[in-house]
């Protein structure tokens, strides 16, 4: 039977792996407060949470259930670049419960978001977002081609170096053992 | 247990490998991440997506035994299902804690999420306690004390867990934007629920007896109303993808 069904099985594997190849973007998502950690939103930035340089991105925040829409509240979006401290205002488009906009974010470094929702309700205070988002792919600034080496992760060249020759040892163990295993570890 | 039958089990081999992976996984994230954020968010990923292979796997093993009786080395995948669902369990507790801790922010951050996260990581909360459970009472020495029926009954939360899981996954996870995802998604539940329908036949069988005669029947309807309930989850589960979806203000 087993062999009646390896030929369908590659043709499935195949087709897995060509939709695996051509996928469209996604969309990730990051967790921030505002300011007087009365509220949250969370923001989606394309592609993938790592929105690349000299690159449109789509940049979502979902206030869904906190209260906040557009009828409520007045949105303002900026974007500030921290090496050079140029901030920019963003035009966005404010949906029901989410507040959305696209940006090119110019160079590679690390930049402001400040999301404010000032709210029409005189009583209420103002709510403010910020996170930083670090621009890690695409165009390349020329004050940061001089830029420092990125930081080491000692730990982590240890733990990868100690984790592989675990898995390797474990290999052989396993291979050389593999008929006493096979002889134990069976019902 | 003593040391000698140790490193004849295959289970002792499966869960080290898990423990490796999830070092080697974290090293090898945090060198090729800049940004610690990121880091974070890659390295819940894929702890969530190992968390869900490994239940996966543990699952399937039964029912395609089931189906494949034949099915070669079929004693040995029995025997080292219990270590593949500890290791999911392994991953799950790995993906609650950095989820949790790095980037909700503890209690206080729950509190403050949209209702639609607050809503999934609820559904994935409960999963990964269900899983945890069931690691928990893996032990040989735990069945006999709870009996194995009772013990039974506590396994068969697992497919709750799984449907509880689907649900998260659905509402937040970043991946279900893909096309391909989705589909592979969908490929590998339609197989479970295939060789589930049929172990499901064959005790409805022994029950009663008048329905081998309509076997085949039988089975594609548990499995389609099973693809049918997956297919209709889309439908009651909203994400946060309807919201971009709904935003029409701003198009590309």
């Amino acid at each position: 039977m087993l062999r009646n069904i390896r030929a369908p099985l590659a043709l499935c594997g195949s087709v897995v792996l060509c939709m695996l190849i051509a996928s469209p973007v996604a969309s990730a998502h990051v967790l921030i407060f505002d300011t007087t950690r009365q509220t949250g939103a969370v923001l989606h930035a394309t592609p993938d949470d790592d929105p690349i340089a000299g690159e449109q991105s789509n940049l979502y925040f979902d206030l869904a259930g906190r209260g906040i829409s557009k009828r409520t509240h007045a949105f303002t979006l900026q974007v500030t670049n921290q090496s050079t401290d140029t901030r920019q205002l963003i035009p966005l488009s404010a949906g029901e419960s989410s507040v959305s906009a696209t940006y090119a974010f110019p160079h590679q470094g690390l930049y402001t978001i400040t999301l404010t929702a000032e709210p029409s309700d005189s009583r209420q205070s103002t709510l403010r977002f910020i996170h930083t988002q670090r621009i890690a792919r695409g165009e390349v600034s020329p004050a940061s081609v001089q830029k420092k080496s990125p930081p080491s992760f000692l730990w982590a060249e240890i733990g990868l170096v100690f984790g592989v020759c675990m898995l390797l040892l474990i290999s052989v163990i396993a291979w050389n053992k593999r008929r006493d295993i096979a002889s134990y570890s069976s019902f | 247990m003593n040391i000698q039958n140790l490193r004849n089990n295959s289970r002792f081999y499966i869960l080290l490998s898990a423990v490796s992976v999830s070092i080697v996984l974290a090293c090898w994230l945090r060198l090729t991440t800049e940004s610690s954020q990121l880091f974070g968010i890659r390295i819940q990923q894929l702890y969530g997506y190992a968390a869900i292979l490994l239940w996966y796997s543990a699952l399937i093993i039964t029912p395609l035994g089931k189906a494949l009786p034949r099915l070669p080395g079929l004693k040995h995948l029995l025997f080292g299902r219990r270590a593949l669902g500890v290791a999911a369990a392994y991953f799950a507790l790995l993906h609650v804690g950095i989820a949790f801790w790095g980037q909700v922010g503890g209690f206080e951050g729950i509190a403050l999420l949209p209702e639609r996260f607050r809503l999934s990581l609820v559904f994935g909360v409960i999963a990964a306690a269900i899983l945890t459970a069931m690691a928990v009472t893996s032990f040989d020495k735990v069945i006999a004390w709870m009996t194995f029926p009772r013990w039974k009954w506590l396994h068969r939360l697992g497919y709750i867990g799984g449907i509880l899981v689907l649900l998260h996954i659905w509402m937040i996870g970043t991946h279900m934007d893909y096309f391909s995802f989705r589909s592979i998604t969908l490929i590998m539940l339609a197989l479970l629920f295939w060789v589930e329908s049929i172990r499901i036949t064959g005790l409805l069988i022994k029950k009663f007896p008048s329905l081998r005669f309509e076997k085949i029947v039988v089975v594609i309807a548990l499995w389609t109303l099973a693809m049918t309930a997956t297919v209709i989850l889309p439908a009651i589960a909203g994400t946060y993808r309807n919201t971009h979806a709904g935003d029409t203000s701003h198009a590309p």
